[in-house]
């Protein structure tokens, strides 16, 4: 009773976040859909630590936490480059990886 | 100097000469001095002195190894060379071993003594020409080659000198190499020698596969002919086939025998020692040499004999066609080595070895001489230009008819006694069909012999300007002929018939390596032989008879002699069209494939791999569009696969 | 356990170390540091038939713990099969190097070396990961060489190759995966030494083995080839440059006879046993396809590659009768054809280069013109056609010899090869050397005291193994004599006793 809220959640954000990432082309918009993808896992994470009493799940969420900041750093600063380079933001100008 | 220092001398004086003679040989083709006329260069005078020196040292060292020999028992009338191991085969091992015994030496007194005398000869025939180092070493290296051929114990290191005399028949056919017909000639040589070669491979083959399951496979001869007669016969005679099938090709019997005519292309001396007097007879001394087998293969001796019959007719009526001086004594010659397959297939082993003996110096004779003519006429071949010689060279025409005599079984020369008795053997060995084709045969070469003999030396010359300009040789060519034309005349002296008085001297000899109830069992008869001589005579007699009288007279035709023969004259001119029918059945059908269907194979395999190639890449494109490089698109593929996983372990229940 | 630094070790790694420093020199000192280090290597070579005991076993092993991919130990060393294809690889390397000129780059030389090392390679280590990491690795060389200093249709001839190479390898390193999978599934501990396989391997039921047998056989018929995977070898052959050439025939075309002498009979001994008369006859096809095909050809190195394919045909029917003298005589052809087909190539390329042309319609008369250059090739065209006393003839005869022992028929029509065998040898012959001097004549000097040097090594060593085959045959003759009683497991039991007095 107590884990369906938290996991329908969780299962609409992670929703939410999938659909941004493949429908939007502007780049924040992906990196803002990434961070609501991880933070989906997160809250199941949580959840279940919760239901377990257990604190694996604490200490992955803190590990993801720290991860995503670094990852948003580092994505920032690429996305920044690429600004400076193309002078746009839509990802479909960026095909480079089929070469 | 013991036995077997005299048969080191033997069989390497030879190889020596050659070695040194093939330095100078390169030497001088770089070098090249011009020649003016029939000179001999500085560098040419060193090769004929050790050209000639090499065998005439192994002749010596043969002589006094046979005198030596006559005053031993006939039992240590043998000699081995051990030089150690060649290679191992297995179990077995094949050895440099020589031996030399009563057949051996025959063999090596032949190659030896005529072979020195043609090297003598060669020095005035090849005199002035730009390769005379190169021909002495070929000749050289081939004396050494036949040395080895008939001192060879073992059936391998037999087979190197065999395939080494076919290595120099092939060389000095194309001595010439800048004709490119010569050229091919050797060729042609090479190739159906190796046909007969392979026959010669696989008999061993067989003999060898035959002994392993004793334990004691071997090649070596001596332990060969002791385990043949425990081979059941029907193997014993499929492998005396196959043995005989590599004398076929190199003593050239039917249907091998297409490249000797052809081997005329090489120099006369060539003709004489190797295609004449030594290698074509070195089937009929492989199958004496391994007659225990073929004692024990009654079948395979019918075949062999009944092969010799039919070479030695069709041979000899080739011979009687032809108008080129060497081409008529090259067929006499593959007709006289059906005789002695004759021999052989009758089981007189010693008859047959016997007719090689005698063929070697009269046929020797015969080809030195008749290249004295074509010497003395500038190279001249064609019979249709000459006539009228016999005034102009008084040395070289007398040997001619002695030859030809000889050859053609007029008594008392030794052509008649050899011949003589081969007939006589296939009468004793119940053949009547074999005797009356070597009489009709007998009957044949007395008139193409005397044929040749009235057309080139008879009558008024036909090319008055060519024959005006006839000269005769030097001393290195006529005395070679008067010492040849000695042993033509002497050497039937040896095996002189019973019933007309003689002793079998060389029979006895080589009693002690055949079997000796042969010899005796021969001459069981001296009535009915002595029919048989007188019969053969007659017939002989007749045909010289005709041949001479037919053209003899001045304007005698070089063709058919009557004009209703015209049409089997031309068939037989042509050689019964063999050649052509072997090249219709064999090499047209190697070109065809050679040229179209091979090649055809291997586009249809490339074009199948391309197959395979074209598909792979074609697949590679068409995957190659799912790349489209863009972030969105790989994030729906995982989703898509996401969604199938989950699916899958949704529907499956979680097992 | 052996030793960790033996001479297969220094025959391995010095190939690898001079094509670095052959690489970053200029390309004049490149050539005498190749030159220098292939010398060495046929120094070591020496070094290592002196110090060889005619015995069966591997010898001069070397163990390097965990070196192995996956942990193994690896082990190197060398046996009667191994022994003098290293040293004919070394010979080779150094014959490359020395007729590739002065006007290669450094680079190519650094590439001969690493084809030579990469060959070594192959033939040393006893573990069969890092043999296929070799067999792969060779191939590397070959065609960088092939496609950087070819002829013209290099191209052409590079996609087949290398698609065939590739299909044959994917097989074999799947039979090696599984092999390896099967000892870690018993043992826990992954392993691909060759002897450690061989055991393992017999559990597997007889479709298992049957389908890892072909797949081996079939990475190595390619590099042999056996008919019908031949395809790809004129054009290859043809257009290489002459030093890769030596390297390919002379070489890499054994291996494959090696990887099954080495690799898939040992492995599958009753397979080899079952499939070997099927195997004999493509050798055969193989024999007598290629030996018409060089009757036909019209390019003097076409008839050459198809030459050396049905000569590869003879080395694949002397292993494939599985007897003692076919083994033997495939033993001994092999070295024996690597001395013939380099000596071949290379006076073709000497006369190809006189006459302006390989196209055979365009020779005539050489040896009027060439008599030092003729006589050599004519030499090496008998040595090639078997003629007994030159290196040809022992080999062919024991081949020949035993593929009666394993069928009279294979002999006979495998026999058939000598006759077209002396007709397209000398036909070639009749084409480039005999007749009238064509015009344009060909040009140039004969060959002299330079070309001499590379050539009368070649020429005696012909002769001295035609007449003294045993300095070779001797060495090889342990290994073979044990390694045939695997496949006779009858006559392995009644040769024991005798063994043991």
């Amino acid at each position: 009773m107590a884990l369906h809220a938290p996991l329908l959640v969780a299962a609409a954000l992670f929703s939410i976040g999938v659909g941004g990432f493949v429908a939007r082309r502007n780049v924040f918009a992906l990196l803002m859909c990434i961070e609501l993808m991880l933070n989906s896992v997160n809250l199941v994470f949580v959840t279940f630590s919760r239901q377990w009493l257990a604190l694996e799940g604490h200490v992955t969420v803190l590990l993801v936490v720290a991860l995503a900041a670094a990852e948003a750093a580092v994505a920032l600063a690429i996305v920044i480059m690429l600004f400076r380079h193309r002078e746009t933001l839509d990802v479909d100008v960026f095909a480079s990886m089929k070469e | 100097m013991s036995h077997v220092h005299l048969l080191a001398w033997i069989l390497f004086a030879p190889l020596a000469a050659a070695v040194f003679n093939g330095l100078l040989a390169l030497r001088s083709a770089r070098v090249t001095v011009p020649v003016e006329g029939h000179h001999l260069r500085p560098i040419d005078r060193a090769v004929a002195g050790i050209g000639v020196a090499g065998p005439l040292v192994a002749t010596l060292a043969a002589w006094t190894l046979a005198i030596d020999f006559l005053g031993r028992d006939r039992s240590l009338r043998l000699t081995e060379l051990d030089l150690g191991t060649w290679f191992t085969m297995g179990q077995a091992h094949v050895s440099w071993l020589f031996r030399v015994d009563a057949l051996s030496l025959v063999m090596v007194l032949i190659v030896t003594t005529v072979g020195t005398l043609i090297h003598l000869y060669s020095v005035g025939y090849m005199a002035g020409d730009q390769g005379f180092p190169r021909f002495f070493t070929w000749l050289n290296l081939f004396t050494f080659a036949m040395l080895v051929l008939v001192t060879a114990r073992d059936l391998v290191v037999l087979f190197l000198g065999w395939e080494g005399v076919g290595v120099c028949s092939y060389l000095l056919i194309g001595y010439w190499f800048s004709d490119a017909a010569k050229a091919a000639a050797g060729l042609k040589a090479f190739v159906v020698n190796r046909i007969g070669d392979l026959g010669l491979l696989l008999g061993m083959f067989l003999l060898y596969w035959s002994m392993v399951p004793s334990g004691q496979a071997s090649l070596d001869i001596d332990l060969l002919s002791a385990h043949v007669t425990k081979l059941s016969v029907p193997l014993a005679t499929l492998a005396a086939v196959l043995l005989f099938i590599g004398a076929m090709g190199k003593s050239a019997q039917v249907p091998l025998h297409i490249w000797l005519p052809d081997a005329m292309a090489g120099p006369t001396p060539v003709s004489a020692l190797i295609h004449a007097a030594t290698m074509v007879t070195a089937g009929v001394y492989m199958v004496a040499r391994m007659h225990p087998l073929y004692h024990h293969a009654p079948a395979a001796l019918a075949f062999i004999g009944s092969l010799g019959a039919l070479t030695a007719l069709v041979a000899a009526t080739v011979a009687c066609t032809q108008t080129n001086i060497k081409r008529v004594i090259a067929w006499s010659t593959v007709s006289q080595l059906g005789y002695m397959f004759m021999g052989l297939g009758a089981g007189a082993f010693s008859v047959g070895i016997y007719h090689l003996f005698t063929h070697a110096f009269f046929k020797a004779l015969f080809f030195l001489s008749a290249g004295a003519v074509i010497h003395a006429l500038n190279g001249e071949e064609e019979v249709g230009r000459m006539g009228g010689l016999w005034s102009k060279l008084r040395i070289t025409g007398p040997a001619f008819v002695i030859a030809a005599a000889a050859n053609a079984g007029i008594p008392p020369l030794s052509g008649f006694v050899s011949k003589d008795a081969i007939l006589v053997a296939a009468w004793h060995a119940h053949q009547p069909w074999w005797l009356a084709v070597g009489l009709l045969t007998a009957g044949m070469t007395a008139f193409y012999s005397f044929r040749l003999v009235a057309l080139v030396l008879a009558g008024p010359a036909r090319d008055k300007h060519l024959v005006e300009h006839a000269h005769e040789a030097g001393w290195t060519m006529t005395v070679p002929l008067l010492l040849l034309a000695c042993g033509a005349v002497a050497a039937g002296a040896l095996e002189w018939p019973h019933e007309l008085g003689g002793t079998l001297w060389f029979s006895a000899w080589l009693e002690p390596v055949f079997y000796p109830s042969l010899a005796h069992g021969v001459h069981a008869n001296p009535v009915v032989d002595l029919i048989l001589t007188a019969g053969s005579v007659a017939v002989v007699a007749t045909g010289a008879a005709v041949g001479w009288s037919l053209h003899a007279r001045p304007g005698a035709p070089t063709g058919s002699p009557w004009t209703p023969l015209a049409g089997v004259w031309q068939a037989m001119r042509r050689g019964w069209f063999v050649d052509e029918a072997l090249e219709r059945a064999l090499v047209r059908p190697v070109v065809f494939s050679s040229r179209a269907a091979a090649p055809f194979l291997d586009f249809l395999l490339g074009w199948m791999a391309k197959g395979v190639v074209g598909g792979l890449s074609m697949a590679g494109r068409g995957l190659a569009v799912a790349q489209s490089g863009l972030a969105r698109h790989y994030a729906m593929a995982m989703l898509a696969g996401l969604v199938v996983l989950v699916a899958w372990a949704v529907l499956s229940g979680g097992r | 356990m052996g030793e960790t630094l033996t001479l297969p070790v220094w025959m391995l790694i010095l190939p690898f170390v001079a094509a670095a420093v052959a690489a970053l020199l200029p390309a004049r000192a490149a050539r005498l540091a190749a030159g220098a280090a292939m010398l060495g290597e046929l120094g070591l070579g020496a070094a290592m038939v002196r110090s060889f005991r005619d015995q069966a076993e591997l010898q001069s092993v070397a163990t390097w713990p965990m070196l192995g991919l996956f942990g193994t130990n690896l082990r190197l060393g060398v046996d009667g099969l191994s022994l003098f294809l290293l040293v004919a690889g070394a010979a080779l390397g150094l014959l490359a190097v020395v007729v590739a000129g002065a006007g290669r780059p450094a680079s190519f030389h650094a590439w001969l070396l690493l084809f030579v090392g990469t060959m070594a390679g192959v033939l040393l280590v006893q573990d069969l990961l890092v043999f296929y990491v070799f067999w792969e690795l060779m191939l590397l060389p070959a065609l960088v060489l092939l496609l950087l200093w070819g002829d013209s249709d290099r191209r052409k001839a590079t996609v087949p190759f290398v698609v065939v190479t590739l299909v044959g390898s994917l097989a074999m390193l799947a039979v090696i995966f599984a092999m390896g999978a099967e000892a870690h599934a018993r043992t826990g501990a992954w392993n691909f030494d060759l002897d450690a396989l061989a055991g393992v391997v017999t559990t597997w039921g007889p479709d298992a083995r049957c389908w890892a047998f072909a797949g081996l056989i079939l990475a190595f018929a390619v590099k042999i080839p056996l008919f019908p995977l031949h395809f790809w070898l004129p054009a290859a052959y043809t257009s290489a440059p002459l030093p890769a050439v030596i390297l390919l025939s002379g070489l890499m075309a054994k291996l494959g006879t090696y990887g099954v002498l080495r690799i898939a009979m040992p492995l599958f001994p009753e397979q080899a046993v079952a499939w070997s008369p099927w195997l004999a006859a493509l050798a055969v096809v193989g024999i007598l396809h290629g030996a018409v095909l060089a009757l036909g050809a019209r390019d003097v190195r076409t008839v050459l590659a198809y030459s050396s394919f049905s000569h590869l045909g003879w080395i694949a029917l002397g292993i494939f009768s599985l007897t003692a003298e076919g083994i033997e005589g495939a033993l001994l052809q092999q070295v024996g054809h690597a001395l013939v087909t380099a000596a071949l190539f290379i006076l073709a390329a000497w006369a190809s280069e006189r006459q302006g042309s390989t196209q055979l319609s365009r020779f005539g008369g050489m040896a009027a013109t060439h008599p030092w250059l003729a006589a050599a090739l004519v030499f090496s065209a008998m040595a090639s056609a078997g003629l007994p006393g030159l290196n040809g003839f022992v080999g062919e005869f024991l081949i020949l010899l035993g593929a009666w022992g394993l069928s009279p028929w294979a002999a006979l029509f495998g026999g058939l090869g000598v006759v077209l065998g002396a007709a397209y040898l000398l036909w070639l012959l009749q084409r480039m050397l005999y007749g009238p001097v064509v015009e344009p004549a060909p040009s140039g000097r004969d060959i002299g005291v330079r070309e001499l040097a590379v050539a009368l090594p070649l020429l005696a060593m012909m002769l001295l193994f035609g007449i003294r085959p045993g300095l070779l045959l001797d060495r090889m003759k342990p290994w073979s004599d044990a390694y045939v009683l695997r496949f006779h497991p009858a006559a392995s039991q009644a040769a024991l006793p005798t063994g043991t007095h």
